[in-house]
């Protein structure tokens, strides 16, 4: 930049020169820094120079972000992670709002498979990045949590990152039970539109809700163990509709059909609600222990 | 904490004391001070044939420009008199009391104190290994090896592979991992469920679970060869009924097909053994006794013994290939 009035210089000594008040308008770190007395120059004519641990990479785009020039993001999600884990080491609100907001925008932390979200998950929480460490614990909730799928991701947990993840899971997978068999209840719950099915067997005294509703209460998230998954909206409703449609083509169920026609797509509604409310479960915060991960 | 040295019995004080931490030898040429002051009057010599970092140290205490982590205290003091001319140098070290004295306790000749804790154990190998005192530590190994119940045992295995990667102890490291062998599984809900997911970073599990996994790929290629070639030979041709394509009887052909899938590998019971055997013999009684009831005796010994060889010594030849342990900032802490 001309008329530098300092150098940033990368941890693979590259020199950037740009300008303390540029700095200091965009960071309480680098304003606090500079407020201190400097230590003496040996060159008094050289810029001085202030040694950074980042990479050139990230600084630049760092610095890319500080000026009216193109912003330089990194479209790699390790580069992403690191670059906002630079943001937030120098206290660049504006800075990680605005890279946020592009990462949001072109989708560049998107999760593509399972064993990418748990890497996502783990890289952002060795760089104490909240949000995005939110982002993924809620995209692993789409595959199972073994070993298996961390696959070579398992090496970047660190600490208690495994155990807060497991705790995590725990709470939404616990959540999506309890509201399934909520919703499941043949006398108060939305289901109890399915009691008088003519196949439904009769219980004592109470009519019971029809075998192919049984997805409702069966299944691998009832076992509420941190390492199942929760089906999204769209899954759950796909699991309803195959199973209504297998039972009118198998059993010729008039009841059910005239159900679903007057009331299915409100039941389906309600049923999205379920998954949509388990998938937002608030997700947890670093080093967060609300206790032990529940086995049943 | 000083010594209790000021405070000993004027007459014959020990020389040293577990309750006490305390080393006091009464020509003690140098002073070792524990990270969390703990003093320890003894005598270089040892110090210098145990560790030659540790030596080096103590050697340089004596210079008349001492480092700043050397200081000096009167012999006889107990830090309030004043100048006095028989002065000890002090070589302060990074170490917790209890595992300098137990370290003490190995280089000088007084019976060896092993420190009460796992975690503490652990310090105390990593510390003689960082001060690269090799007999020593095979004196603390061979220590440890005697302790009954087992040091690294079942219900230890875990922790100490932990904290062997850690402190980067290999040997270590590896006995335990065999030792997690016996688990009948290691899965992340079997780790939740005993509260160990936090017990090590992932890289330590990632690096556990291939081991566990080259264990069983090994062990699948040896026993498969086991089935064709010693096991035919020590059995001779086969008069069973029931035999398979490598020409062993069934029962015993998936009972070998069975360490490592669904028997663990390093729990091989002679008992289960027989129990497929006798299992065997029975199901075909109603068609005549099987060939297979003249095994017993000589055959059957030899093929258990010869079995359960190729599992050990399939085991015994996968080795860790990642330890993490100290780096070299660890060292500088511990040399100063």
């Amino acid at each position: 930049m001309p008329n530098a009035d300092i150098i940033l210089r990368s941890s693979d000594l590259v020199d950037f020169h740009v300008h303390k008040s540029v700095l200091v308008a965009s960071s309480p770190v680098f304003r606090d820094m500079f407020s201190l007395p400097q230590p003496p120059n040996d060159a008094p004519e050289a810029l001085p120079v202030v040694h950074l641990t980042e990479c050139a990479e990230t600084l630049n785009s760092l610095v890319s972000l500080l000026y009216p020039v193109a912003p330089e993001i990194p479209h790699y999600s390790d580069d992403i992670l690191t670059l906002l884990a630079a943001a937030t080491k120098y206290d660049m609100d504006a800075v990680q709002s605005f890279i946020r907001a592009e990462v949001s925008r072109e989708k560049l932390l998107s999760l593509p498979y399972e064993g990418w979200a748990f890497h996502v998950y783990a890289a952002a929480y060795s760089k104490r990045l909240v949000p995005e460490m939110a982002i993924a614990a809620r995209s692993t909730l789409g595959y199972p949590l073994t070993f298996e799928s961390l696959g070579h991701s398992l090496r970047l947990f660190e600490g208690g990152a495994l155990r807060d993840l497991a705790d995590f899971r725990l709470r939404s997978i616990d959540n999506f039970s309890s509201n399934l068999k909520s919703f499941s209840g043949r006398v108060k719950g939305p289901s109890k539109i399915w009691v008088g099915c003519p196949t439904a067997k009769s219980g004592k005294n109470v009519p019971n809700l029809p075998t192919w509703l049984e997805f409702l209460y069966s299944g691998p998230t009832q076992a509420r163990r941190f390492t199942e998954t929760i089906p999204t909206s769209t899954q759950l409703c796909d699991t309803y509709m195959k199973a209504l449609q297998s039972h009118v083509k198998e059993r010729d169920c008039n009841f059910c059909m005239k159900v679903h026609t007057l009331e299915g797509d409100k039941y389906c509604e309600k049923l999205r609600e379920i998954s949509t409310q388990a998938w937002n479960f608030p997700t947890p915060t670093l080093g967060e222990r609300p206790g032990t991960p529940r086995t049943v | 904490m000083s010594t209790a040295a000021a405070e000993a019995p004027p007459s014959h004080p020990p020389a040293i004391s577990h309750e006490n931490l305390l080393f006091d030898y009464p020509e003690a040429d140098v002073v070792l001070r524990s990270r969390d002051s703990y003093e320890f009057r003894v005598l270089k010599i040892f110090i210098v044939h145990g560790s030659s970092i540790l030596g080096e140290k103590v050697l340089i205490s004596s210079n008349p420009h001492p480092e700043p982590t050397t200081s000096t205290i009167p012999a006889d003091s107990d830090g309030d008199s004043g100048p006095a001319t028989n002065a000890l140098p002090v070589v302060q070290l990074p170490i917790e009391g209890a595992i300098l004295f137990s370290l003490l306790t190995y280089i000088f000749p007084v019976p060896p104190i092993l420190p009460s804790t796992v975690e503490q154990i652990m310090e105390l190998l990593s510390v003689a290994q960082l001060y690269k005192m090799d007999v020593i530590l095979t004196h603390i190994r061979n220590h440890i090896a005697q302790q009954d119940p087992p040091f690294i045992r079942e219900e230890t295995a875990f922790l100490i592979y932990s904290l062997s990667q850690k402190h980067g102890l290999r040997t270590e490291a590896l006995q335990a991992a065999r030792c997690t062998l016996t688990f009948s599984s290691l899965t992340i809900q079997d780790l939740a469920e005993e509260n160990k997911l936090d017990m090590m970073p992932g890289s330590f599990l990632h690096e556990l679970r291939k081991y566990h996994q080259r264990v069983r790929s090994n062990l699948a290629l040896d026993l498969d060869e086991f089935k064709k070639s010693n096991a035919p030979t020590i059995l001779g041709v086969s008069s069973c009924e029931s035999t398979t394509d490598s020409g062993l009887p069934d029962w015993l052909d998936s009972y070998i097909s069975s360490i490592g899938t669904a028997r663990v590998p390093a729990l091989l019971d002679l008992a289960d053994f027989y129990a497929k055997f006798f299992g065997h013999i029975e199901d075909l009684r109603p068609f005549g006794d099987c060939a297979c009831s003249g095994m017993l005796g000589k055959k059957m010994r030899a093929i258990w013994e010869a079995l359960t060889a190729v599992v050990h010594g399939s085991i015994a030849k996968v080795r860790l290939i990642y330890v993490a342990g100290y780096r070299p900032k660890d060292l500088n802490t511990f040399t100063g």
